[in-house]
C-alpha cells in the first residue's frame, strides 16, 4: 500500500504561508498550534534564500512513539503517523525527540501546563471515527478519507509542497527536475554538482545573482 | 546585532567542544554567502543550505510562525536525548530493583541493630515539632514525586502490560499532574529542611573515623558520632542537599515551560533530572530502611520526636554527651533532658 | 592482593557494562497496536469499503500536482 509522504521544493517556495492559513482553516486547529509552519533561509540575502515548508514528516521510525510514555502513537496502513489525544498526558517528550518540532501543545491552564498533544494528521484525522464530529473537534478534517490529500499540498500555488504516495511525490519531482534544467547533460544536473563549463546554459544561469554584504 | 553577537559566540564555543570531543563539525558561519556564490558556479545546488537546514538556526533563518524555536527546521538534540534515555531507563532501573534487594539481603542476614541494654524509660527530645513536621512535609511530597516519576518513566514497560493502555494513561495523567503541582511543594519544603538541620550536620574529624569504619555496621562496634552520624550526614549532603537542590532546579525548567526555554535546555534538564532524581530514591532506599526497620527506636525519634536514654548512649555518644553537659540549654526545644511521662510505643 | 583483585573485578564488572544494553524502544508490528483502532480511510461514506476506487482517487489528486502532465492532457 501506499506510504505517505511530504516534500517541499526549496526551488518553487515563495514563502505566501499560504499552506500554514490552509491548514489552520482546513482543521481549525486552536490558538497557538501551527501544524505547518515556512521557515525561510538566508532570508533578505540575494541569490541566496530559499524557504520550506515544514509539519510532521510521518517519520517511518518516528522517535516520538519510541518516547511517548503512554505509546499513544501508531501508523496506518498508509505510513501516516496519527496519535490518539484520549491517553496523552501532555509531557511534551514527542516535542524534545522529534527532529522537525511537529508536536505542539496547546497552553492548558496556568504555568505553561501542557494540553494534549497536537500535530499534522496528513490530513487523516484520528482513531475517532472517520468524519465524525469528535474527529473534527480532536484531530480536524479527514480528507484522506474523502479521497483527496492535504489541503496545505493541494493548494499550493507554486506546487511546491508535494503530498501523496511517496512513489506519485518521486514521479513528480523527477519530471520537474528532467523538465527544469533542458536537455542533455543538464537533465541530470551536470551544472549543479558540477559547476558551468561543459554543460548547456540553463535558465538560471542566464540571471546573474547579485552578491551583496551582509546586511 | 546583539543576538547575531551571541549566536557567534555560542557556535564558537559548540565548535571548540566539538573540536574537542574529535569530530569534524563542518559548520560554515556564511552559509548564506556561500549559496550566493554558489548560484552562480552551480545553479540549483544548494548543498550550504541544507547544510545550514541540518546544523540549526543560522542568523538569517527567519518565519512567520510566532513562537519558541520556529525558526528550526531540523534540531538534531532530540535524538540525542532519546539515546541517553534510554540508556538510563535501562540501568535507572536496574539499579531501582537491585538496591531493594540488596537491602532485603542485608535485612535478612543481619537483621535490624537492636539496642544492647535495657532501655531506661528516661526518654530526651530528640526532633521538635517543626522539625519532625518539615521532615515529614519532605518525605510525604518526596515519596509522591518518586512514585509518580517512576510510573511515568517505567509505566509503559511494567504497567502498561498490566493494566492496559487506558486504565494505564489515566493512572499517567494523574501522576502527571501530581508531580508538577507536588514537585514546588517538594521543592520550598526541601530549602526550609536544609536550613533547619545544616548546623548539626556539619563534618567533625570523628566522622571521618566514622567513614573509615563505615559505621561499624559490617564489626557491629559502635563508633562514635554526635546528633548525626556521617551516614546521616552524607545523605544530609549528598542526598538531601546535592541531589534535592539538583532535582528541583531541573524539575522547575520542566515544570514551568512557561518562560522561553529552548528544547536543549529542557532535553539537558531532563536528563540531569531523571538520572539524579534515580539516584536519589535510591539513596532514599537506605535511608528509609535504617529509620525503620534497620534501626530499633529510629523511627519513634522522628514519629514522636524522643529517643530512650539508652538509644541515645548507643547511637549518638556524643551528642548524648552534650545533652548530659548542657542541661539548661534548651535551644530549639530539642536540645536538653526531658524526663516526662512514659511514651506509648509504636 | 585482595585489593588488586577487587579492583579488578570493580574493572571487568565497568568494562562489561556496556553488554547488557539492549534497545527499550517499542517495536511496532503491524495490527499489535493495543490502542484504540483506526479505520482504513476507504471504509467510510463516500468509498463504503471500495479500496481499488479510493486509490485511484488518491492516485489521480497526486498526480493534479504534477503541472507537466495536466498541460501534456490538455
Amino acid at each position: 500500500m501506499a506510504r505517505m509522504k511530504f516534500l517541499c521544493d526549496s526551488e518553487r517556495c515563495i514563502e505566501c504561508n499560504g499552506c500554514v492559513t490552509a491548514c489552520k482553516q482546513e482543521h481549525e486547529v486552536p490558538w497557538g498550534v501551527n501544524r505547518r509552519r515556512v521557515v525561510t533561509m538566508n532570508d533578505g540575502v540575494a541569490g541566496a534564500e530559499k524557504s520550506l515548508s515544514v509539519a510532521c514528516m510521518h517519520c517511518t521510525d518516528a522517535p516520538c512513539m519510541s518516547v511517548c510514555p503512554v505509546d499513544c502513537f501508531y501508523t496506518t496502513s498508509e505510513g501516516v503517523v496519527l496519535h490518539d489525544k484520549d491517553p496523552c498526558i501532555g509531557c511534551g517528550y514527542c516535542f524534545y525527540a522529534c527532529p522537525f518540532g511537529a508536536p505542539q501543545f496547546p497552553q492548558d491552564g496556568a504555568f505553561g501546563m501542557r494540553g494534549k498533544m497536537d500535530k499534522c494528521t496528513f490530513c487523516a484525522g484520528g482513531p475517532e471515527a472517520d468524519n465524525s464530529a469528535e474527529e473534527f473537534q480532536k484531530y480536524g478534517r479527514n480528507r484522506l478519507s474523502e479521497g483527496k490529500l492535504p489541503a496545505c499540498a493541494e493548494m499550493c500555488s507554486t506546487k511546491a509542497l508535494l503530498g501523496g504516495d511517496a512513489d506519485e511525490v518521486s514521479n513528480i519531482f523527477r519530471d520537474r527536475v528532467m523538465n527544469r534544467d533542458g536537455k542533455g547533460a543538464g537533465v541530470f544536473g551536470w551544472a549543479t554538482a558540477y559547476g558551468k563549463g561543459d554543460a548547456k546554459p540553463s535558465a538560471q544561469e542566464k540571471v546573474t545573482p547579485k552578491v551583496e554584504a551582509k546586511p | 546585532m546583539n543576538r547575531m553577537r551571541l549566536t557567534r559566540w555560542v557556535s564558537c564555543l559548540f565548535v571548540m567542544l566539538t573540536a574537542l570531543c574529535g569530530t569534524a563539525h563542518a559548520q560554515t558561519p556564511d552559509g548564506a554567502q556561500q549559496q550566493a556564490q554558489r548560484q552562480q558556479t552551480q545553479p540549483g545546488n544548494n548543498a550550504p543550505v541544507w547544510r545550514d537546514v541540518r546544523g540549526g538556526e543560522n542568523p538569517y533563518q527567519t518565519t512567520q510562525v510566532r513562537g519558541r524555536e520556529t525558526a528550526v527546521l531540523i534540531q538534531s538534540g532530540g535524538e540525542t536525548w532519546r539515546q541517553t534515555r534510554r540508556v538510563f531507563t535501562y540501568y535507572g532501573g536496574w539499579v531501582l530493583a537491585i538496591v531493594p534487594l540488596l537491602i532485603g539481603l542485608f535485612y535478612w542476614r543481619k537483621g535490624a541493630i537492636k539496642l544492647k541494654e535495657k532501655p531506661t524509660g528516661r526518654l530526651m527530645a530528640r526532633f521538635t515539632d517543626w522539625q519532625r513536621m518539615i521532615h515529614w512535609t519532605v518525605a510525604i511530597t518526596f515519596c509522591v514525586l518518586a512514585l509518580s516519576g517512576l510510573i511515568m518513566l517505567f509505566g509503559k514497560y511494567v504497567l502498561m502490560p498490566v493494566f492496559g493502555r487506558t486504565l494505564f494513561s489515566w493512572l499517567a495523567i494523574l501522576c502527571k499532574n501530581l508531580h508538577n503541582f507536588v514537585g514546588p511543594v517538594f521543592a520550598l519544603a526541601l530549602i526550609l529542611m536544609i536550613l533547619t538541620f545544616i548546623k548539626d550536620n556539619f563534618l567533625k574529624i570523628y566522622d571521618f573515623k566514622w567513614i573509615a569504619k563505615l559505621g561499624g555496621i559490617v564489626s557491629g562496634e559502635h563508633v562514635p558520632s554526635g546528633r548525626f552520624n556521617a551516614g546521616e550526614k552524607l545523605w544530609f549532603w549528598g542526598g538531601v542537599m546535592f541531589l534535592g537542590i539538583v532535582v528541583s532546579a531541573t524539575g522547575f525548567v520542566l515544570d514551568f515551560a512557561n518562560f522561553g526555554q529552548g528544547r536543549e535546555l529542557m532535553q539537558l534538564a531532563n536528563v540531569v533530572h531523571a538520572v539524579s532524581a534515580m539516584m536519589f530514591v535510591a539513596a532514599f532506599f537506605g535511608h528509609a530502611y535504617m529509620g525503620t526497620l534497620g534501626t530499633e527506636g529510629a523511627y519513634q525519634a522522628m514519629r514522636q520526636g524522643v529517643v530512650d536514654e539508652t538509644w541515645a548512649k548507643e547511637h549518638h555518644d556524643i551528642w548524648y554527651q552534650e545533652m548530659i553537659n548542657s542541661k539548661s540549654s534548651t535551644v530549639a526545644g530539642a536540645q536538653g533532658l526531658v524526663i516526662p511521662t512514659t511514651i506509648k510505643q509504636g | 592482593m585482595k585489593a588488586i583483585l577487587i579492583f579488578a573485578g570493580i574493572a571487568l564488572g565497568l568494562l562489561v557494562a556496556g553488554c547488557g544494553d539492549r534497545p527499550v524502544a517499542t517495536v511496532y508490528k503491524k495490527g499489535e497496536y493495543s490502542g484504540k483502532r483506526d479505520t482504513q480511510p476507504w471504509i467510510g461514506e463516500p468509498f463504503k469499503g471500495d479500496r481499488l476506487a479510493w486509490e485511484r482517487a488518491i492516485k489521480a489528486r497526486s498526480n493534479g500536482q504534477n503541472e507537466y502532465s495536466r498541460a501534456a492532457t490538455k
